[in-house]
């Protein structure tokens, strides 16, 4: 039996990314933040809190306190929640039940309209059927998860009172009239279990807005997947086979395009699900509903250490758990796919060497704690001997030394705004020499002025990729004259501050629009409506839109430099270097993106921009890198990289001039895209609570405000800021479209 | 047999419209193996996918006719040209790897062409051996779903037993017994008549040991095995003609060889004719009786093989033939094709 193997091979391999998930989790709160918080509660005596230090081993070396708490993990010791008064491991069962009767719900409605929706719109290519269902997936990644959820309460919850506003379930049904036994806490399945229609009815109708939310931000995705890999298929010979045999288009479709469609889309599911546990922190919060999610964020805002560290560490084990499931399920459902049965000797080593520790850990400590000191030297130590062997070998390579300096120094002078200077004189002197060799440049550039023309005509032939570029250049127009848009108040120190922009002390002031001079009885009122605390909404959506832009662009830049420079050599060497670092992006991309970013910042406790920015820079470079380093490993096997070598070239040649330029379509098609994703993380961020200062201009902040005040009737105050996000990452997803359906030549029809 | 009259088809590009052919003009006669030679964007695969409607999206027919039998299909509804494909002309593509879908064994497609084309001839084979049609073991799903059916029961009793509610995991434990046992219980179910046929059509392709052949993936098999289930396949339906277009280019010289004689000794048994599409001549001296010489969308001469090779009338024809490697130390001469453009 090879698939048993290929099980135990893949199961294996998760201890080590598990180990690397804890050394993270480990780091956030011993480095950062304080590791007794977890234990310490108000009774707690001097002489306890003394017990405790010594029984965490804090005043040992930091190698102690790491086996220490990989103790405390694996006995499930992971300490007490003050938010909510109970031991994690005690309220774990319950919170995941909750959390995950939703996200199975949500999951099966997002897989069971997305997947037909994809076909559809697939078989109708190029036709409207299938523009409104891009757009419609396109519109499902570009809406900010928080928004759509404000949106659908007010309109369907508040408005028209179809469906409960929040919770579970009706406390007053379940808990007084009506009690029933909730023994498996899956409402459903209790009130299915005691044969009750009202209980499941009101169970249900609490799910549908939640489940709604959550299914159609995974929707988009796999829409798009599930449309492009049926318009691949469906060229492919063995559909022209199936309709020689007499088939008809329907059962050419179904019966041969969409199972082989359905091959590369089931990889996407795991990711599906990492998204959904991400968005259930956004859902749950907003539903007040008592899951995983809800909680964490209650965790978070009051530094509830135990509980962010319970909640990161078991959502990356659900997520690693869900891939597991999915590479099985590939090796499954795709005959070709030869299942790697066998470890290889260094997967041996780092597995047994994890399980190891792990035995170590829980037999004894100082053992566990040698041995990891051993592992480490040893490593270390061998990393250390090969990089010198092979600069040696090849002193070329110290090219790549000193290529991993400069990008360290680029990706410094990205944060300092160093780059931004060196980056506007260099575009000063270069359009000096252009301006200086005109007629030379004229001469060379003219045979590709046809290709220039080719992407503009088709720039302009398609209507959304025009929409896109239209969005975009506004928002960037918005956000360089904001000072005209919306100037600031005469004895303003901090233009991006809110609380200082104070002309008028109007609480909760409805919009005026264009007409707000002629209020009566106002000499001026706000445009868009102000907060409750007097906060101008549009003074705080113009300025917000400086902040979006900047983060956005340092994120991309920092993290373009360094997925293109890791991703290139990883991809491009292979081997031992790959693997170390697909293993390292393997235990970042393990813990979900705004988990751990969250984590991040509620761990360190500071809450500036400029935290943010680092937080979504550790989340953002490994998914990133992954993309590059599978352009780069593709590359690296086409003819003409193996010509460049035979005629003579360098490694570090080669990367630079025919691997990187090749993988330029797809990075500058990501980059694009990410600059609207970075902008609804950046406002998730922002709507939970974590967004710079207390009254910084910026969007996601905004939202928050306003959903204080939406059961008043107030709709303005999320709704406009939330449109601010939702076409910035509208605009750059249709823009990142249009530049790939241009770069990519076999995407033309 | 087949007809093919003043036959004109383009391609809408990006760059504007492609004259793919332009006006083809031939007939394959009854039980005859008509040859189709030309060089590579000369039009003969077109020539057939018009002939069928098998074009991709982009490429139409805009004027001509096709004759099968003496019936015009070349407007005929979807239904009538569903039954033609397959039931009365089979094809063979080029590259039988990629021709084949990846992910169906050879019985399923197989199988597919004779639910479509053969339903008589298999419920009478049915009820004389009083053996099911279609499906011989009732339960049978792709491993796919089975996996997937036996993962999501695995992770419920997993979690009810995590939560304490072994009896809620009761019902999925039951299924994985059922799906353990299945083969045992049915073990003694024979196969079907689409089975037996399945195995018939490998049978006639000269395959060894055709079960193991129909349960197994296109991959699975060498490039002649995967050649000659792409003819069983063509055949299954009981076709009267077959169209190859180049069904030998991908093998080797062995392979080659041995695929021809096939086509040639199924083409003897059965009476069928044969439109045999290819680039190479050496191909055409060998098996045709008739041949075709195709030129930039159309057809430059059409003769009997021997008329050909002796006396070629067009000169892209004698240029065709002078390229053929001859031996000895003779130059190697490579037809220039630009001195032919106005043609």
């Amino acid at each position: 039996m090879k698939l048993w193997i290929y099980v135990v091979r893949r199961l294996a391999l998760t201890i080590p990314v598990l180990l690397g998930v804890t050394l993270i989790t480990f780091y956030l709160s011993y480095g950062m933040g304080d590791p007794l918080a977890p234990y310490v509660t108000e009774k707690t005596t001097p002489e306890q809190y003394a017990e405790l230090i010594d029984k965490h081993n804090l005043d040992e070396p930091i190698q102690y306190q790491y086996i220490t708490y990989l103790r405390n993990i694996i006995t499930f010791e992971w300490g007490y929640s003050k938010v909510i008064n109970q031991d994690v491991s005690e309220a774990m069962p319950e919170k995941f039940a909750a959390t995950l009767e939703l996200s199975i719900l949500a999951f099966i409605v997002s897989v069971a309209t997305a997947i037909p929706l994809g076909i559809f719109s697939s078989i109708r290519q190029n036709r409207w059927h299938d523009h409104s269902i891009r757009l419609f997936a396109l519109f499902g990644s570009a809406i900010p998860i928080f928004w759509f959820a404000l949106f659908l309460q007010y309109i369907v919850a508040f408005k028209m009172d179809l469906l409960p506003l929040s919770l579970r379930y009706d406390p007053i049904l379940w808990e007084i009239t009506d009690p029933i036994k909730m023994d498996t806490n899956f409402l459903l399945i209790d009130a299915i279990a005691a044969g009750s229609l009202p209980h499941f009815m009101d169970a249900l109708k609490h799910m549908i807005l939640p489940a709604t939310v959550l299914a159609y931000g995974s929707m988009a995705t796999i829409i798009r997947l599930m449309r492009g890999n049926m318009l691949d298929v469906l060229g492919q010979d063995y559909i022209r086979t199936a309709k020689a045999k007499g088939l008809s288009e329907r059962q050419v479709t179904f019966g041969h395009g969409a199972p082989n469609a359905m091959i590369p889309t089931v990889t996407l599911l795991g990711m599906g699900f990492a998204g959904l546990i991400n968005g259930s922190v956004l859902t749950e919060t907003i539903f007040t509903w008592p899951g995983l999610g809800a909680w964490a964020i209650t965790a978070m805002r009051s530094l509830d250490v135990s509980a962010i560290l319970a909640y990161t560490l078991f959502s990356a084990f659900l997520y690693i758990i869900a891939n597991l499931i999915v590479d099985i399920l590939y090796a499954f459902l795709d005959p070709r796919v030869e299942l790697g049965g066998h470890l290889s000797l260094g997967e041996i080593i780092v597995v047994s060497f994890s399980v190891l520790l792990l035995l170590a850990t829980f037999m004894d400590i100082s053992i566990a704690v040698v041995f990891s000191s051993l592992i480490i030297i040893s490593l270390s130590l061998l990393v250390l001997y090969s990089v010198a062997i092979r600069l040696t070998q090849n002193p070329e390579d110290l090219l790549l030394v000193g290529l991993f300096v400069g990008t360290l120094f680029v990706i410094w002078s990205i944060l300092t705004g160093l780059f931004m200077i060196l980056l506007f004189f260099s575009l000063v002197f270069y359009s000096l020499y252009v301006l200086y060799n005109w007629a030379e440049i004229q001469e060379s550039f003219a045979p590709k002025y046809d290709e220039l023309k080719r992407a503009a005509y088709q720039i302009r032939r398609n209507p959304l990729t025009m929409l896109g570029l239209f969005l975009v250049i506004s928002l960037l127009s918005i956000a360089l004259f904001a000072p005209f848009l919306a100037p600031p108040s005469e004895n303003q120190r901090d233009v991006m501050s809110m609380e200082e922009h104070f002309e008028f002390n109007y609480d909760h002031q409805p919009p005026c629009y264009f007409s707000c001079t002629a209020e009566s009885g106002q000499e001026d009122g706000y445009i868009l409506g102000s907060t409750d605390r007097g906060y101008d909404i549009y003074y705080g959506i113009v300025w917000g839109s400086r902040t979006s832009l900047d983060v956005a662009v340092k994120v991309v830049l920092t993290g373009t430099f360094i997925a293109a420079i890791i991703g290139a050599v990883s991809g491009y060497y292979g081997g031992k270097v790959d693997d170390i670092i697909m293993r390292i992006t393997d235990v970042f991309i393990a813990i979900p993106g705004l988990v751990l970013a969250l984590a991040i910042i509620a761990v360190t406790g500071d809450n500036s921009i400029e935290m943010l920015m680092y937080a979504l820079i550790i989340v953002w470079w490994p998914g990133f890198t992954r993309v590059i380093r599978a352009e780069a490993l593709r590359i690296r096997k086409l003819p003409y990289i193996e010509a460049a070598k035979a005629a003579g070239a360098s490694d570090f040649r080669i990367i630079f001039k025919h691997v990187l330029p090749n993988c330029i379509t797809s990075i500058i098609v990501i980059a694009t895209m990410d600059m609207g994703g970075i902008v609804l993380s950046l406002a998730a961020l922002g709507f939970l609570g974590f967004g710079g200062g207390a009254d910084l201009a910026e969007w996601g902040k905004l939202v928050a405000f306003g959903q204080d005040d939406m059961l008043k009737g107030e709709w303005w105050g999320f709704f406009f800021p939330g449109l601010a996000v939702a076409l910035w990452a509208f605009g750059f997803y249709l823009l990142g479209d249009g530049v790939r359906d241009i770069l990519d030549p076999k995407q033309r029809n | 047999m087949l007809e093919i009259k003043d036959l004109k088809t383009n391609f809408n590009t990006y760059d504007g419209v492609v004259k793919a052919l332009d006006g083809v003009n031939l007939s394959v006669k009854d039980g005859e193996i008509f040859g189709l030679v030309g060089e590579t964007g000369s039009g003969k695969s077109v020539t057939c996918y018009s002939a069928l409607q098998l074009l991709p999206k982009t490429g139409e027919v805009v004027e001509g006719t096709v004759l099968l039998n003496g019936e015009d299909i070349t407007y005929v509804s979807e239904r009538r040209l569903r039954e033609i494909r397959g039931g009365e002309v089979g094809i063979i593509f080029q590259d039988p790897l990629s021709a084949l879908n990846p992910v169906m064994t050879i019985n399923e497609q197989i199988g597919e062409v004779l639910t479509l084309h053969q339903d008589k001839e298999l419920r009478q084979k049915a009820s004389d051996n009083d053996i099911p049609v279609y499906t011989s073991k009732k339960f049978s799903f792709s491993p796919g779903i089975e996996f997937t059916v036996l993962a999501i029961c695995i992770s419920f009793i997993s979690l009810f037993a995590m939560l304490g509610q072994f009896s809620f995991g009761l019902p999925f434990f039951f299924v994985i017994v059922l799906m353990l046992l299945r083969d045992y219980l049915q073990q003694d179910i024979p196969d079907s008549a689409l089975d037996i046929m399945v195995m018939e059509s490998l049978d006639k392709v000269k395959l060894p040991n055709p079960r193991q052949i129909a349960s197994s993936y296109p991959h699975e098999l060498s490039g002649g095995m995967q050649q000659r289930v792409m003819i069983a396949m063509a055949l299954a339906g009981k076709a009267k003609m077959l169209i190859a277009d180049e069904p030998t280019t991908a093998l080797d010289v062995t392979i080659q060889a041995q695929i021809l004689q096939l086509i040639k000794d199924i083409q003897k048994e059965e009476n069928m004719s044969v439109l045999l599409i290819t680039h190479d001549l050496g191909v055409v001296a060998e098996t045709c009786e008739r041949v075709a010489v195709m030129y930039k969308g159309k057809i430059v001469e059409e003769n009997t093989v021997n008329n050909i090779f002796k006396n070629p009338q067009h000169p892209y024809t004698k240029a065709l033939l002078n390229a053929i490697p001859k031996g000895g130390k003779e130059r190697l001469k490579v037809p220039d094709t630009g001195e032919y453009g106005s043609i």
